[in-house]
């Protein structure tokens, strides 16, 4: 049952991801995968900070609220 | 401060902890205020419960190789590999080589000479104006396994003229003729060989002489030449 709770959770998420804007869902997954932080996803995605932090934030309370009604 | 109290900001904030973005300062301020903000906790548990299936979703993938010398630094050791130090086959090696060196060093030492044991009787010889010329002394004959005496040359002898020797005598006392210890053959210091069977005699030597004798001692095995050196044994062990 723990197994499958996991994979209901996994599978959540994974809907919600895919919900996501492109940049939302990459400057989130390569905080979380690739460890960067904001000036170092600017830096890679080369946009400006404030834009990655808004994609990052924006990103996020969608997540929220995707699983949160899920 | 009351910004924290803000729930928008204490979401973003906890999502931004959970999620790596929150760095520095801003992070430590938040960690300090986990530690006593249950509700905060709360709100932390509830975004890892949201992203952590990421991470179960992305399977076991090895860390770069700058994650392992970073942490390596932090706790003070060395990257695996990373000095010849380090090498196992390097001390490994040292721990034989060690040992071989230790155990020839032993049976090197266990073949050496044995330190001479102390000496059992003296004889300090004088010239006929009474100076003296040479000390014989040696050890417990018995303790002996090559039987010996040590000659050490005190005073500078006389030229040993061609066609001749020096022999050494001891004496035994008494009445009692004097036995031939054998040929001096310079006049350095120098180890004399005793014959074995009078190995039972030198204990109970009275003196020591020495006499000149044709080239190979003397013909009638009792001094037949003048005698030069002369002294009494002082028993000393």
């Amino acid at each position: 049952m723990e197994k499958l709770a996991a994979f209901s959770e996994a599978a959540a998420l994974a809907r919600c991801m895919r919900q996501l804007d492109a940049k939302q869902r990459q400057s989130i997954m390569l905080a979380f995968f690739n460890g960067l932080s904001h000036s170092e996803l600017a830096a890679h995605m080369k946009q400006p900070l404030g834009t990655v932090k808004t994609w990052v934030r924006r990103g996020l309370e969608r997540l929220k609220t995707c699983l949160g009604t899920a | 401060m009351a910004t924290y109290k803000n729930p928008q900001l204490r979401d973003k904030l906890a999502a931004g902890y959970v999620l790596g973005t929150l760095r520095g300062r801003a992070r430590d301020r938040f960690v300090a205020l986990l530690r006593y903000d249950f509700d905060l906790r709360r709100v932390v548990a509830e975004w890892e419960a949201r992203l952590t299936p990421l991470a179960a979703a992305a399977g076991e993938i090895a860390p770069p190789a700058r994650v392992w010398q970073a942490v390596s630094r932090r706790i003070g050791g060395a990257a695996p590999g990373a000095s010849w130090w380090e090498s196992l086959a390097l001390w490994r090696g040292l721990a034989i080589a060690g040992t071989s060196f230790a155990l020839v060093l032993a049976a090197y030492v266990g073949m050496a000479p044995r330190p001479e044991p102390p000496m059992a009787m003296v004889a300090v010889m004088n010239d006929d104006k009474g100076q003296p010329a040479l000390v014989v002394s040696w050890p417990p004959m018995k303790a002996m396994r090559d039987p010996h005496i040590r000659i050490k040359v005190v005073q500078e002898h006389p030229v040993m003229e061609s066609g001749t020797s020096w022999e050494m005598w001891m004496l035994p006392g008494g009445k009692a003729a004097p036995v031939s210890l054998g040929l001096i053959t310079t006049d350095r210091d120098q180890v004399m060989k005793i014959n074995p069977a009078l190995v039972n005699k030198m204990g109970g030597a009275w003196g020591i002489a020495m006499s000149v004798e044709p080239a190979r001692g003397s013909p009638t095995g009792a001094p037949t030449g003048p005698v030069i050196f002369k002294g009494q044994c002082v028993k000393i062990l």
